[in-house]
């Protein structure tokens, strides 16, 4: 903070109540000392009650026996007492400022800057306006028995320093707001204001996203050549299975516990000369169920931001203690910086590309942190967007399903069908699952696709059935999340009791990995499911954790011999004792095999002489959509009735 | 709420113990016929120990002239009372590093600590009025019983924490508020405890209000101000947000003149990223 700043005092003239300007008037020693020490302190200040304890302080060397008032505007625009000093005086100041309201000399001070009053046999009063050229904030008031002239202008100034405090307060000009002393009797009208004033998070006590977004405007405002604005993107991995396996209550106290780590990791001076800024230019606030933005003024490092978040990363690797027990949480932050100052940049840009750079950490394994660079958000554009991509898939119903026939090896005759999921960019350009189902996964919408899903393939049963077509199973397959969630088998047996469909007609299919995710709920869940009456297939048999395991102690109907089990049965002798031997396992114990992947004669025949059930792949039968699958296996001419996919 | 501080206190074997080097170490620093060889023999039969205290001997904290390799010689060039000092320290960050706690993190913790340990230090040099390494030693663990209370605790320490963070008050009295009892008093007595000396654990007590310890102490009142400026610079965090309120008499007894601030500002600053790291640090 510099004297620059500071117009009332290089222009005393500027003060209404000093008519002889003629004489210039100098400030006593003393009241130098006190204002140097204000602008030493205030601009530390962080919150009101240190702000408060400020001027306090100084006004009381000052002024030892006055009794001080500072009443902050409300959003209300009116003025409202927000402290007094000494405790004992609040209904007198408040009774005084009333009285002063009255009389005109409030909006004195407030059109002149300062104002002063000294009723006949009362004490002297003097208010002083708390603003900067952008914003009033409020007046303080001193109330002596008399003021000297020659410290009028000392207190005026330390009101000025004031507005600047809060000019710099972290969020900004109404982050100060608060319920301050409440009239008991007006319990709905003041208070009320004053509660939504508070712009904080009700749960962590951070700045909302509205909030955030105005810093971020401010900050960006701000840029000069040599400063830019840094924007994190700052969330919890997985958060959505700590709520989901310890409860809400436990979720909403780690929130808490995050939020009070990062902020207390950030408000390091560490982190300050890192980064070459003050404490004011960080504004840290909750913008989603668990997702964090840290928005940062005046960054003349930008390079060293992804060492903020390391930083970050540290304090919040070394877990949780909760009930007892350690709690492990990561993080996956994305970076972005606004470009240079004659660049245009606007809040939502940054955080835009700080969520494409969240989104890439996330893709690259989690608890890591990525930084947007322009070209990744072009080239990387099909799958950096896939997840709203995918919200908008389901509103528009833009997902399509594909069927690949399941034979039977000795007699070729049609088995099944196993379901796909396919999505297309909305411009034709397929979208790999490879790309879209780990996104899904990661987000948890995957749950709400494979609802979708399950929907889809029981209206496809009911067309196909009200064709009077042959009922084949059609196999859907069930993701990691999915299989770990409560109540699957309800959730199934539910959407099935709705469209009316028999719980044999459809198969699920995981993949081991899906079962070590969270094997005891897996299993309480094939459990259900099988007692429900649905059959449930290893998938990709043979490339998971646990394959003996799986078919040892999980209730399952038969297992599907993963390609790679496939692809070398041209006469690879080992590829071939492998093969024999997992079908000979299987018939041991009593589970059908499906061969996958099986694109050649010499496989197919293979597969046959040793005895494997049924299979699928290219060399019988590509996946293909529906009217297509209707065309070629149930004879039916594709048509434009069977878009019924 | 007025048993909340026998309850932490009975609680406090809960918490990790000092490792039986440190006692060791102790004893023969203690006896007369004890050397700094056979400390320094000690100390080797713990290899994590040994590289952790090299790291810290080494550290800008004791601005050795030249890099020490060996214990044995680490110790004698820091003198028997240092060694103490910075076996200790090391020990007892060492015991607690790689806990998790809650809304503080443990580093942010011992980053305010050691941090203060620095202040504390440059303060007793420069004011002349304590001793250094006691200084240091204060310093380093006046908030040693917010462990306890965060690990004890966890869910009223994070109430406390987040009505702190709504300015609902001081920290230390929202602690007695919702516990019975505040850190500074269990730090005492966590530090009784461990069997440190009484000074250090009088430190711990009365840091944030120096004027009622009697008699009152030069390393008491360093602390409180070594915590105020670390606090008011925001190196760590053991919690609290808010720059305690200066004791009058506390900064006369420190022996400090205002223009001695800038100095005793840089030296922490300069001093404590490097030295927490030697703590800290993998």
């Amino acid at each position: 903070m510099t004297l620059a700043l500071l117009p009332r005092l290089l222009s005393p003239a500027e003060s209404a109540d000093t008519p002889s300007q003629g004489g210039a008037r100098l400030p006593l020693p003393l009241a130098l000392d006190v204002l140097r020490e204000a602008m030493a302190r205030l601009p530390a200040c962080r919150t009101l009650t240190e702000l408060f304890s400020v001027l306090n302080h100084c006004s009381k060397t000052l002024l030892p026996s006055a009794r001080t008032g500072i009443l902050l505007r409300q959003p209300d625009a009116c003025f409202e007492l927000a402290h007094a000093s000494p405790d004992n005086a609040e209904a007198e100041l408040r009774a005084r400022s009333d009285a002063l309201i009255e009389s005109g000399h409030f909006a004195q001070a407030l059109k002149h800057g300062i104002s002063c009053h000294t009723p006949p046999g009362g004490p002297t009063t003097l208010l002083a306006r708390i603003a900067t050229a952008r914003r009033i904030y409020g007046v303080a008031l001193w109330s002596d028995a008399q003021i000297p002239a020659q410290i009028h202008q000392a207190l005026a100034a330390l009101a000025d320093l004031a507005g600047l405090t809060l000019d710099r307060f972290q969020g900004g000009a109404d982050a100060f707001l608060m319920p301050t002393y409440s009239d008991p009797g007006n319990v709905n009208g003041a208070c009320m204001a004053a509660d939504i004033a508070i712009p904080a998070d009700q749960l962590t006590g951070l700045a909302h996203r509205t909030h955030f977004i105005r810093f971020l405007q401010r900050a960006l405002d701000a840029r000069t050549p040599q400063t830019g604005v840094g924007t994190l993107l700052i969330d919890i991995d997985g958060f959505h299975r700590v709520n989901r396996e310890l409860g809400c209550d436990t979720g909403d106290q780690v929130l808490r516990n995050v939020a009070l780590r990062l902020d207390a990791a950030l408000r390091s001076q560490l982190v300050y000369d890192t980064l070459g800024i003050a404490e004011c230019d960080i504004c840290l606030s909750r913008t989603g169920a668990d997702e964090f933005g840290l928005a940062i003024a005046h960054v003349r490092a930008p390079e060293q931001l992804p060492r903020i978040a390391n930083h970050l990363h540290t304090h919040v690797a070394e877990g949780f203690l909760q009930h007892g027990s350690r709690l492990y949480l990561s993080l996956s932050i994305g970076l972005a910086v606004s470009a240079p100052l004659p660049e245009p940049a606007s809040p939502q840009a940054l955080l835009h590309n700080a969520d494409t750079a969240l989104k890439k950490a996330k893709l690259s394994g989690r608890n890591q942190h990525a930084v947007y660079t322009p070209d990744g958000d072009e080239a990387g554009s099909p799958h950096l967007r896939t997840e709203s991509l995918l919200q908008e898939a389901l509103r528009q119903d833009r997902f399509t399903l594909h069927y690949q026939p399941l034979f039977s090896l000795a007699g070729m005759s049609l088995m099944g069908a196993e379901v796909l999921l396919r999505l297309d960019m909305g411009d034709g350009t397929p979208v790999p699952p490879s790309r879209f189902i780990p996104v899904a996964e990661s987000t948890g919408q995957i749950i709400e696709i494979g609802e979708w899903v399950t929907r889809k393939v029981c209206h496809q049963i009911h067309a196909w059935d009200a064709q009077g077509i042959t009922d084949i199973p059609l196999a859907i397959n069930i993701s990691a999340i999915e299989l770990s969630q409560p109540h699957l088998g309800e959730r199934f047996a539910r959407i099935l009791a709705q469209a009316r469909i028999p719980h044999a007609r459809i198969h699920i299919e995981i993949t081991e990995t899906a079962i070590a995710r969270n094997e005891a709920q897996a299993l309480a869940n094939i459990r259900a499911l099988r007692d429900a009456g649905f059959e449930v297939w290893i998938d990709d048999f043979g490339t998971g954790y646990s394959s003996l395991k799986s078919v040892k102690n999980f209730p399952i109907s038969g297992i599907k011999l993963d390609r790679e089990f496939v692809k070398d049965l041209d006469g690879d002798p080992a590829a071939e004792g492998l093969a024999s031997s997992i079908l000979a396992m299987a018939r041991r114990l009593g589970y059908p095999v499906v061969a996958e992947g099986i694109e050649t004669a010499a496989q197919l025949a293979f597969l046959r002489s040793e005895g494997c059930a049924s299979g699928q792949g290219f060399h019988l039968g590509r996946p293909v959509p529906t009217a297509v699958f209707e065309a070629h296996y149930f004879g039916r001419e594709p048509d434009s009735t069977s878009e019924s996919d | 709420m007025t048993d909340g501080k026998e309850q932490i206190l009975q609680r406090l074997g809960e918490l990790p113990s000092l490792p039986a080097v440190y006692h060791r170490v102790r004893e023969t620093l203690e006896d007369p016929r004890g050397s700094l060889e056979n400390v320094a023999a000690i100390i080797e039969t713990d290899p994590a120990l040994t590289a952790r205290l090299l790291r810290v001997a080494n550290s800008a904290l004791y601005g050795l002239a030249a890099k020490v390799d060996n214990v044995r010689r680490a110790l004698t060039i820091i003198g028997t009372s240092e060694a103490h000092h910075l076996i200790l320290a090391t020990t007892v960050i060492s015991a607690f590093r790689d806990l998790p706690l809650g809304a503080v993190s443990m580093r942010s913790f011992w980053e305010h600590s050691i941090a203060c340990g620095i202040a504390a230090r440059v303060i007793a040099r420069i004011g002349g009025r304590a001793s250094p390494e006691h200084a240091y030693l204060a310093g380093l663990l006046h908030d040693v019983g917010r462990l306890p209370l965060f690990i004890l605790e966890p869910h009223v320490m994070s109430a406390a924490l987040q009505a702190h963070r709504d300015r609902q008050g001081h920290l230390q009295d929202l602690e007695r508020q919702f516990l019975g009892t505040t850190h500074a008093e269990i730090g005492a007595a966590l530090l009784r405890t461990w069997h440190i000396p009484e000074s250090f654990g009088a430190a711990a007590a009365y840091h944030h209000n120096p004027a009622e310890e009697r008699p009152a102490t030069p390393e008491t009142a360093v602390t409180h101000v070594a915590d105020l400026i670390v606090n008011a610079l925001r190196i760590g965090t053991s919690g609290t947000r808010w720059t305690p309120v200066l004791d009058d008499r506390a900064w006369l007894a420190v022996g400090l003149e205002t223009g001695d601030l800038p100095a005793v500002v840089e030296t922490t600053i300069s001093t404590a990223r490097d030295v927490t790291s030697a703590f800290l640090e993998p």
